[in-house]
């Protein structure tokens, strides 16, 4: 790894200078030498070997091949080594170009590999077991490792965090092709070079954060997607910047203004990169995310090298702030320059405050106790926002072509609005009240029906628009989802008993049939018979607990209909039943044998003298008609726990009281002398239904592909940018 | 020219109120126990859960659990959502919610199972 360490600095200085054939070749052998790395790493990994302190961490025996190469990118050390290999790939596509633009470039782009390097240096994913802890195995190897948190035992999982690696790793690029154009004071063609990068970097990371969402919702069971923590936003945050980014190029090629804010994005998409990596890596928010890791010694690099490249950004920014600057500035109010000027405005604005609340125990350390912000800041900001984004979003095709004056502009978006008040009202009957959330849906409505009308009306065929139509419905479709889905969810929790009558809710009749499996296998499934009204089927959500950590995961069941989600997620399951004995919470009631026994409340009985107390539970016995009340107590003197029998009604058998739990409500019983039962299983499980909620992944489906649509049109075209 | 100048300043200013006093607003301290049950407001507190004294209530769904701060003060705390996974095995746990004179009312838990790549939600 030192070996690399020296040729990623020789590249850096000689960068420089006319040893322009020597760094390239350093480059190469410095490319291979990652590459090669990072094989070894996984045939580590592959091979078993636990005396390797990360493969010991994060892998087991048991784990199917997918998921185990999945543990390269599973803990930090080795997402660290993955960031570092992706960016040494994308390198081989710049260093081959020979313009002197093009070596300060690599100059600096040999800067941000070297603080790859330190940091893999400082902690090697190769890291050894130290020497006391191997002891405790025979032959001092250990057999297995500690396995892969189970959450991540997911497809998604294992494909989130490259994808997501591959987007920060791209803005790379852009933030050298930045520096290079400041330090040079050279800025012709830094759009037309940087803006691919740019673009590409925003599929990624955008279908990156995209999958992280989706997981969320299926997986984890909270019926939710984006809960703004620390880890999400400090992936939203960048990609907000570099989507802002890719609109002022277009604004910088037309007019020729926005280049200074421009340079500024490239170089702060990538700088809040790094910043991110340090609020969620280092330890610092720990006490404020369920996703913080603990400090491995590394935040010290981080922090030093985002201070010098943040320094160097900003005395670039600085000291170029005159010369950089094109002297020519945006007149109509009407252009489409002045749109995507003020789009460019709004999404630097919500990425700022998202910033703002995400280091807020940061910043509130300093003036007094360390505070975190809660999720309604960041609805309560977004919100607005998105309404101002939606609403240039719908605009902004019609101004596309030429300045319009007022008049055309509004016959051309008459029927876009139109339509857009009729999904406003359809949206008031189905029940959504709030006033910012019409507010919302009748601008997303407006982004929605606004593109699809220009799509439709170009004179030369959908082609050359379709990528960035597509991408803006597809934003106002998401908008829809999000907003729809927030305002008309229901949830209820309910408790089923397995085996018993069919329960309603919400428009559903739910049966339990029992736990198919043990709950220490995670191929269990809780099984529920499900009548909607039309259909019945199956549904199997999970509930199990994880041998590599001893927690307890669930997994929801969600069906999917054109209008809505049904979402069930377990919350608590708990044997109530079993032969001879049941558990009762206060007012419920189960059978056994042909009696009906409910449990009605506790009988506090009276303290003696002695200190002994009884307590008793009161049941109420019942076979077809017939109802008695039977109270067995249980006595608590010195010489500890007594049941005293109770005859059970109906000439049964008897009924003791074994157990109980006066603050959580329950009696344990235990029945003699009646037919035993099979297992009877309690489950609560919260039901949902989400309406919309498949807009937001058709919304995002739609954007991804007019990305990819879009960045091949602006290839095709040779053209830089339009 | 500065007409727009002095436009966009306004909306910058107007906006950075109105963000600012959000950001004021939802801002949840990190406090003592004493702190929360005094202020009332929604803060956060964090303590270690005494899991000799946790309990689900199966009737109302909730979820009631003890927690002890470092002087050993102890606060009684309860929690209607989606109880995260790995809670019978944290050791600690950062309650963010109001202490409504009885006992503290959580409405999210963050728990925390030290050195480990976690991500949950809760």
């Amino acid at each position: 790894m030192a070996v690399v360490a020296l040729i990623g600095y020789a590249l850096a200085i000689s960068g420089r200078n006319q040893l322009h054939n020597l760094a390239k070749r350093a480059y190469y052998l410095f490319t291979l030498a990652i590459v090669l790395a990072s094989a070894y790493f996984l045939l580590q990994i592959l091979s078993h070997n636990f005396t390797v302190s990360y493969v010991f961490e994060y892998s087991s025996t048991d784990l199917p091949l997918g998921f185990l190469v999945s543990t390269f990118w599973a803990g930090q050390v080795g997402s660290f080594l993955l960031w570092l290999l992706f960016i040494a790939i994308i390198g081989l596509f710049l260093v081959h170009r020979k313009s002197e633009n093009d070596i300060a470039v690599m100059f600096f782009y040999m800067l941000v590999v070297a603080f790859f390097l330190t940091l893999m240096v400082a902690r090697s994913p190769f890291l050894l077991i130290p020497e006391h802890f191997l002891t405790q195995f025979p032959g001092g190897i250990p057999p297995d490792g500690r396995g892969l948190n189970p959450l991540l035992q997911n497809f998604w999982m294992v494909i989130h965090p490259p994808i997501v690696f591959l987007g920060f790793a791209l803005l790379t690029v852009p933030f050298c092709y930045a520096l290079a154009a400041l330090t040079r004071n050279n800025y012709q063609d830094w759009v037309r070079n940087a803006s691919p990068w740019a673009m590409i970097s925003l599929l990624f990371l955008g279908a990156g954060i995209f999958l992280g969402a989706y997981w969320s919702y299926e997986t984890l069971g909270w019926g939710g997607y984006w809960a703004w923590d620390p880890v999400e936003n400090a992936s939203l945050i960048p990609w907000l910047l570099n989507l802002a980014l890719i609109h002022g190029f277009l604004v910088e090629h037309r007019k020729g203004v926005l280049r200074r804010s421009n340079l500024a994005l490239a170089l702060f998409s990538f700088l809040l990169v790094i910043y991110g990596t340090f609020l969620t890596r280092s330890g610092v928010l720990a006490d404020f995310s369920v996703h913080s890791f603990t400090d491995l010694g590394t935040s010290g690099y981080l922090v030093f090298f985002m201070l010098l490249f943040v320094v160097l950004s900003l005395i670039l920014l600085i000291v170029r702030l005159r010369s950089a600057a094109t002297g020519r500035s945006v007149e109509n109010l009407l252009s489409t320059d002045f749109a995507l000027a003020i789009g460019v405005f709004f999404l630097v604005l919500l990425a700022l405050l998202t910033l703002a609340g995400t280091s807020a125990p940061l910043i509130t350390r300093i003036f007094s106790e360390p505070a975190n912000v809660s999720r309604h800041f960041y609805n309560t900001i977004a919100l607005p926002i998105a309404i101002v984004i939606a609403f240039l979003v719908g605009l902004s095709p019609f101004l596309m072509t030429k300045e319009k004056s007022l008049s055309s502009l509004t016959k051309h978006i008459a029927i876009p609005v139109i339509l857009s008040i009729i999904s406003l009202v359809f949206a008031r009957l189905a029940g959504v009240n709030q006033l910012q959330y019409l507010i919302m849906v009748f601008f997303a409505a407006f982004a929605v029906f606004g593109n699809i009308f220009f799509l439709f009306r170009q004179p030369r065929g959908i082609g050359s628009r379709l990528g960035s139509s597509l991408t803006h419905i597809g934003v106002g479709v998401m908008l829809v989802g999000i907003i729809v889905s927030a305002a008309l969810s229901q949830s209820e929790k309910v408790n089923l008993f397995s085996g018993y009558e069919p329960l309603t809710t919400l428009g559903y009749q739910i049966s339990y049939k029992g736990l198919e499996g043990d709950i220490n296998n995670r191929d269990n499934a809780l099984i529920l018979e499900i009548d909607d009204g039309s259909n019945r089927f199956m549904a199997d959500p999970k509930y199990f607990i994880a041998s590599e950590n001893e927690g307890l995961m669930r997994k929801p069941f969600i069906k999917k209909y054109l209008s809505h989600d049904l979402y069930l997620s377990p919350q608590n399951q708990q044997t109530v039943g079993d032969g001879d004995k049941l558990i009762l919470y206060k007012g419920q009631q189960l059978g056994i044998g042909d009696l009906g026994v409910r449990f009605v409340d506790f009988d506090l009985g009276s303290h003696d003298d002695g200190g002994a107390m009884k307590v008793g539970a009161v049941l109420a016995i019942s076979r077809d008609t017939l109802t008695e009340i039977v109270t067995p107590y249980l006595n608590f003197d010195g010489s500890g726990k007594r049941s005293l029998k109770a005859d059970l009604p109906f000439g049964e058998g008897t009924v003791i009281l074994r157990d109980i739990q006066a603050d959580a409500g329950m009696v344990s019983l235990q029945f003699s002398g009646v037919s035993g039962i099979d297992i009877i299983d309690l489950l609560v499980l919260e039901i949902s239904t989400k309406p919309l909620i498949n807009f937001i992944w058709l919304g995002l489906i739609m954007i991804c592909v007019g990305t990819i649509i879009s960045y091949f049109h602006r290839r095709r075209l040779q053209r830089p940018i339009n | 020219m500065k007409v727009k100048i002095i436009i966009a300043i306004v909306i910058v200013v107007v906006v950075g109120i109105w963000a600012f006093n959000s950001f004021t607003d939802s801002l949840t301290a990190y406090v003592s126990f004493d702190e929360a049950q005094q202020c009332g407001a929604r803060v956060q507190v964090m303590g270690e859960i005494d899991h000799q004294n946790v309990h689900y209530d199966i009737e109302k769904q909730v979820l009631h659990f003890t927690i002890s701060d470092e002087q050993g003060n102890r606060m009684n705390a309860l929690y209607a959502g989606t109880v995260p996974g790995n809670f019978q095995q944290a050791s600690h746990v950062v309650c963010l919610g109001k202490y409504d004179g009885t006992v503290f009312q959580a409405d999210q838990l963050l728990v925390k199972c030290p050195s480990k790549y976690q991500g949950e939600e809760g």
